[in-house]
């Protein structure tokens, strides 16, 4: 991948943390959703899972197609999840361990409009644009898990999880998830494809190159086909997580706490439900809880003091049930790479971070998650390098400390041409995108914005990044399931 | 060396707006027990081995008169660990910056950080035009006013330089306009030599009311910096002892530069900026006994390319959570410095870095953030950068409301009420809550067909718009009669 003697993948290791829930706000939070769970309960849109359940223990109502959880159960069925497990990538040396101790960066999907990297205009997206994007977050190292950023919508619509798939399986050797396929055909189709890339059912269930997640629907539902799906994946060993979304205000209580009561009864629900139809699957807790916007009543477009407190909780809720977090990051609400952007960006994912999440999603959009921007991707890996930078900490090694050097230069003197500077100076950070230059080569240089050297360098990577081929005919195979599952 | 307080601290009461939002506090220690030591131990073997420059033969010896070991010759001054840590015991832990408001006091005792009008630039954006020009006297009396109107501003530090004005008793301009501008607590950081800083004990002493007053009320306090490397001017201490005997905090503050004034390493830079503090807080106490003082931290690393300070990568930030650490290890208040972004103009960069600076100083526990208002490092203001820092202090400060696990919060009732599939809009629950959600001023919201038929308007137009509407509608609390003129009288007594 050029010259760069990059890592391929960059996960943050996992040292500092912030729980603003004492030990006691997170057990009433957890009894508050196991009561939710066992006297309202789920809608759960499908007769043969409504009544599968039941057999498998849950509190059913047929007719009104609800499902109630007594606690034990739920607590049960959540024990089975298991705590850690592997996320593979078709190159082995982008696979990821989900294990508590490193947190993992996905590309952000899946929105229906792009910025043009050559006009700067929005326009809807394509399955072409897809291949782009996912062929420059395989040269981005802070990029480690790759959803599908934007919509193929000149694919038929039946099938076009499968032509995402398709695009993404032939653009990087990354750890895939995918987020399109919410119907068991489709999945048996995604399914179908990553065992052939893997070489095997045996081989994908040994390393899932793929995994996937369901949502939730808020308040408290899940439709049929999502969960077909979960279990489809389950049944062939692939991780499927669970998000819930709920827009507090709209679809989930105003209160911070009672948005998190929500978003956890429903994970529990959902996560219990797959786990008491496929016991022992590997599955996450996803959580993207935002706000609703006062004024328009549509989401607050991201990132203020709310969302970053849901994403600080639930990394706690997630942790006492021993199952790996998707904590929201990123999905600014504004449309440019502005202040806003950035700061929006910054304080959700230095929060993200000291909750702990496993992983992290997602960078790449603005707009609130309508809009993605090639640019976007890059100038938020800049944010995960400055989040390494200080979680390098501080060393305090005779030759960090230096006394001797201080010593050496004494008052009034400058350390500009001592050797102890020459040789560590380098070790300081150094931005991508920030700009350094004095105002008057700015000024001189018609005062260019972050946003514009992204753009420059999302154009060189794709203009030089080649991803690890296929093998022999493999895309052709692709191309046959896809075929297959469209007729 | 006692730990200060550190507790939870309550929300603030509902009801009239307050005219000052602290941040709450729940310091979070980055560095371990074991680096802090080695830290420490590294810069009292500094103090005690090199010493630091002071550039005042009079002052050098006053200092070896009070314990410390002076060389007149040398220009040298050197302390040893058991002098600093004697010195250090003196300095009160906890005292209140008084405002000319007094619903402006500010504690500081470690269970609220206050953010500052960002200091000291000599060039300005213009609000009109957005063009950079040199400041005026004018330009710093509008600042301090729409810092007056907004409640996330704690005190004012001399946003830009008064440069229209005569250069001796500029300091004593610069408090004129502020003090005829906001009635919350100034912080002067410009007064530094005994001249000047008699000037403003007198300027303060009339508008406190009184020599006595102010002792008791100080609505001024005042810092000196360091030359890095270890080094203070003769007339800077002199300043520090003048505010000292008139009552009024003098605290000091260490701006090294890695690489350039300061060591490349982290540790080492921090070393020296440790050692530097103490130096200049050791000399205040070993001459004024117990006068109030505070840790200032201000670190920063040179940018290879241009020479010029970086300002807000992540070795700020760890320089911010260190020093703030050392700070409550000897028990000082602390004074942090926070933003400044190194960008030109409020974009991307300048959202990222502030955002991030502003949660490290939090997490660090800062009793006074500074400041706001500052881009391009340090070197030029603007008063929109001004209302968009304090935004995100503000978002920052409402993170600290925590989740909360009442019932009404956690709304049990109602999720079972709306059932799934319902939604919450008409809910009681909702109507009754729903407005203690943060709501943002300058974050856009608009549909991106809005957005472009109204010209791509940015944050910072937003900003600036309400700075002119703060400026048209926001008067602050006037002087008493005959005051402006007695102040003005002191500034013609020291212009001549």
């Amino acid at each position: 991948m050029g010259a760069e003697p990059a890592p391929r993948i960059r996960p943050v290791p996992l040292r500092m943390r912030l729980e603003p829930l004492s030990e006691n706000a997170v057990e009433r939070i957890h009894r508050a959703a196991l009561e939710v769970l066992r006297r309202t309960g789920m809608h759960v849109r499908s007769e043969r899972l409504v009544r599968a359940l039941g057999e498998a223990g849950a509190d059913v109502d047929a007719d009104q197609l609800r499902v109630r959880f007594a606690p034990e159960l739920v607590e049960e069925a959540i024990a089975r999840a298991p705590s850690s497990y592997l996320l593979a990538g078709r190159d082995p040396a982008c696979d990821i361990t989900l294990d508590g101790t490193h947190s993992y960066l996905t590309l952000d999907g899946c929105a229906s409009e792009l910025v043009d990297l050559t006009t700067g205009e929005r326009r809807p997206s394509t399955k072409a644009d897809l291949e782009a994007a996912t062929r420059m977050a395989d040269a981005v190292p802070e990029v480690t898990i790759i959803w599908q950023p934007v919509a193929a919508r000149d694919a038929p619509t039946r099938v076009q999880p499968l032509h995402e798939t398709h695009a993404q399986l032939t653009n990087t050797s990354k750890h895939i998830q995918q987020m399109t396929a919410i119907d068991p055909d489709n999945a048996r189709g995604v399914v179908e494809m990553a065992r052939i890339v893997a070489g095997g059912e045996p081989e994908l269930r040994e390393r899932p190159i793929v995994s996937a997640f369901q949502c939730t629907l808020s308040p408290l539902t899940i439709d049929g086909d999502p969960l077909e799906a979960a279990l489809v994946y389950a049944e062939a060993g692939i991780p499927c997580g669970w998000v819930s979304m709920p827009l507090s205000t709209a679809t989930a209580p105003t209160t911070p706490a009672g948005s998190v009561v929500l978003t956890n009864a429903e994970l529990l629900g959902a996560i219990a439900a797959v786990q008491l139809l496929a016991p022992g699957a590997p599955t996450f807790y996803g959580v993207c809880t935002s706000t609703m916007d006062l004024n328009s009543g549509s989401i607050a477009c991201g990132w203020g003091p709310e969302e970053n407190l849901f994403s600080l909780a639930c990394g706690q809720l997630a942790r006492r049930y021993h199952i790996p977090s998707e904590l929201g990051v990123f999905g600014t609400g504004a449309k440019t790479q502005d202040w806003q952007a950035g700061a929006q960006h910054m304080l959700s994912g230095f929060t993200s971070y000291l909750a702990g999440g496993d992983m992290l999603c997602a960078t790449g959009t603005i707009y609130a998650g309508r809009v993605f921007a090639f640019e976007q991707v890059l100038l938020d890996s800049e944010l995960v390098d400055i989040i390494h930078a200080l979680e390098d900490g501080m060393s305090v090694s005779d030759e960090d400390l230096a006394v001797d050097v201080i010593d050496d230069v004494g008052p009034g003197g400058h350390f500009l041409a001592h050797e102890h500077t020459l040789r560590n100076m380098r070790r300081n950070w150094l931005p991508r995108y920030f700009d350094r230059a004095t105002w008057e080569e700015w000024e001189a240089a018609g005062r260019p914005s972050p946003r514009d050297r992204a753009r420059e360098r999302a154009r060189r990577i794709l203009d030089e990044h080649h991803p690890d081929p296929l093998p022999g005919d493999v895309e052709a195979e692709l191309l046959r399931v896809i075929a297959a599952h469209e007729g | 060396m006692t730990a200060r307080q550190t507790a939870d601290v309550a929300r603030p009461a509902s009801g009239t707006p307050s005219r000052i939002d602290g941040l709450p506090l729940r310091p979070t220690d980055v560095l371990p027990d074991a680096t802090i030591e080695r830290i420490q131990a590294g810069s009292l073997r500094i103090l005690e081995r090199v010493g630091v420059e002071v550039r005042s033969a009079d002052m050098i010896r006053r200092l070896d008169a009070a314990g410390a070991r002076g060389d007149a010759d040398e220009g040298r001054v050197r302390f040893p660990p058991e002098v600093v840590e004697e010195a250090l015991a003196r300095a009160p832990h906890s005292y209140v910056l008084a405002a000319r408001d007094p619903a402006c006091d500010l504690t500081l005792d470690g269970t609220r950080g206050f953010l500052t009008v960002d200091g000291n630039a000599a060039e300005i954006l213009d609000l009109g035009t957005g063009v950079r020009r040199a400041s005026t006297k004018e330009d710093l009396a509008q600042i301090t006013r729409v810092a007056d109107g907004l409640s996330q501003i704690g005190f004012v530090w001399q946003p830009v330089a008064a440069r229209d004005t005569p250069l001796p008793v500029q300091p004593l301009h610069e408090l004129h306009a502020q003090f005829t501008n906001t009635s919350k607590h100034i912080q002067l950081m410009t007064a530094v030599n005994a001249e000047q800083a008699r000037g403003a004990v007198e300027i303060a002493a009339i508008v406190a009311g009184g020599e006595d007053e102010l002792r008791a009320r100080p609505i001024l306090s005042a810092f000196q910096t360091s030359l890095s490397p270890l080094t203070y001017d003769g007339p800077a201490l002199e300043a520090a002892v003048v505010y000292a005997e008139a009552g009024v905090p003098s605290g000091f503050v260490a701006m090294p530069i890695s690489c350039a004034t300061a060591p490349a390493s982290r540790a080492a830079a921090l070393v020296q900026s440790n050692a530097e503090i103490l130096a200049g807080i050791a000399s205040l106490e070993l001459l004024v006994p117990g006068a109030p003082t505070f840790y200032g931290a201000c670190g920063t690393v040179m940018d290879l390319r241009t020479g010029a300070a970086t300002c807000g990568g992540p070795e700020d930030l760890l320089f911010q959570m260190a020093g703030a650490q050392l700070a409550r290890r000897y028990g000082l208040p602390s004074s942090i410095g926070t933003n400044a972004t190194g960008s030109k103009t409020a974009d991307w960069q300048a959202g990222v870095e502030n955002a991030l600076s502003v949660m490290a100083s939090w997490l660090g526990g800062a009793d006074m953030l500074c400041g706001a208002g500052l881009l391009y490092g340090a070197r030029v203001y603007s008063i929109a950068q001004l209302l968009l820092d304090a935004e995100l202090f503000d978002l920052v400060r409402a993170m600290t409301d925590g989740v909360g696990d009442t019932d009404e919060d956690l709304a049990l009732d109602v999720i079972e009420e709306v059932g799934p599939g319902g939604h919450y809009l008409a809910q009681a629950h909702t109507l009754r809550n729903m407005r203690s959600q943060w709501q943002s001023r300058f974050f856009g919201r608009d549909p991106w067909e809005d957005w472009e038929a109204a010209g791509r308007p940015g944050p910072s137009d937003r900003a600036r718009a309400r700075a002119v509407a703060i400026l048209a509608e926001h008067h602050p609390a006037p002087l008493p009669d005959g005051v402006e003129e007695q102040i003005l009288e002191v500034i013609a007594a020291y212009g001549r």
